[in-house]
């Protein structure tokens, strides 16, 4: 047997967790909303315009992994994102990783939480194992993914910036 | 989700514990932890492949072929690493699996490892401290 990993996205403060129990999100598009997209066509309504100076954000997108059924421990949590090219060179995305979220809000400003570029391979990818060891003796969660679009006034190629995998990888026993 | 491998372990008592039972209940991994320094052998076992670590001469096994990185005579503690290393994209029911299993041990204040990565009927030994 092994662990079943759900993939949970939060907005509002304080947080909601969707999709709802046994369910697993459908993707964490970034955008000017602080909503899940369950229907994968919110983002479309809610774009961030390239602006005449200085840079647009998306709302942060707040997610983590939930791990259920048959396993003794978790460890070695890591999230990248693994392929996926955006649009416009100068278009990033911005991730950080936290074992406790608790903001007044996820913002639509610059994030002064996830302001490093998102790693995009295995080897930098970040640490999402909890800070208490570790492991779970039962169903539970890795710490928290934040990340946001940043959208500068030079980009010149707007639009939908494309799909982006981003992958979780897990010890397991 | 359908493992590749199954593990059984034996204990420095001469017993035996499989990962599932003939009435096929699942012992968790935690009844190895438990027995640390009790483990002899652990075994990984598929329909077609064997593969397996003696932690009493450190003697890896694939398929019947052993492999040493000391001598099998050396007095020299070995600690059992295992766990699967898992996988997954987002919106993706695939979960990509390899499975590690190798020692750890102390030699001369300095740690040694030896890992043998089974990874898409691929193996692969890794060394480290």
């Amino acid at each position: 047997m092994a662990a079943t990993i759900n993939w949970k996205v939060y907005t509002g403060s304080p947080l909601t967790e969707a999709p709802g129990a046994g369910s697993s999100a459908i993707n964490v598009n970034l955008l000017l909303a602080d909503s899940y997209d369950s229907s994968g066509s919110l983002y479309a309504a809610n774009p961030i315009s390239v602006p005449s100076t200085g840079s647009n954000y998306s709302f942060e997108r707040v997610q983590r992994a939930f791990w259920t059924g048959t396993f003794n421990e978790i460890t070695n949590i890591k999230f990248w994102k693994s392929s996926g090219t955006y649009s416009d060179a100068d278009l990033k995305v911005t991730a950080n990783v936290t074992g406790t979220w608790a903001p007044e809000g996820q913002t639509s400003g610059a994030s002064t939480f996830a302001t490093a570029a998102i790693p995009t391979t295995s080897g930098t990818a970040l640490d999402a194992t909890p800070d208490a060891g570790s492991a779970y003796p039962a169903a539970g969660y890795s710490k928290y993914i934040v990340t946001q679009l940043v959208v500068p006034s030079t980009v010149t190629t707007p639009g939908d910036i494309g799909s982006q995998l981003v992958t979780f990888q897990w010890d397991e026993t | 989700m359908t493992e590749e491998f199954l593990w059984e372990v034996v204990f420095k008592d001469g017993a035996t514990l499989k990962q599932f039972n003939p009435d096929g209940s699942e012992n968790s991994f935690k009844k190895i932890q438990e027995r640390y320094n009790e483990v002899t052998c652990f075994k990984l076992i598929s329909n077609s492949e064997n593969f397996e670590v003696n932690l009493l001469n450190g003697c890896f096994t694939l398929n019947n072929q052993k492999i040493y990185f000391f001598e099998p005579e050396d007095k020299i503690n070995y600690r059992l690493i295992f766990f699967k290393r898992r996988t997954t994209v987002m919106n993706s029911t695939n979960i990509f699996t390899e499975y590690w299993l190798g020692w750890q041990t102390t030699i001369n204040g300095k740690n040694e490892k030896r890992i043998m990565r089974i990874s898409n009927k691929r193996v692969y030994f890794t060394e480290g401290g």
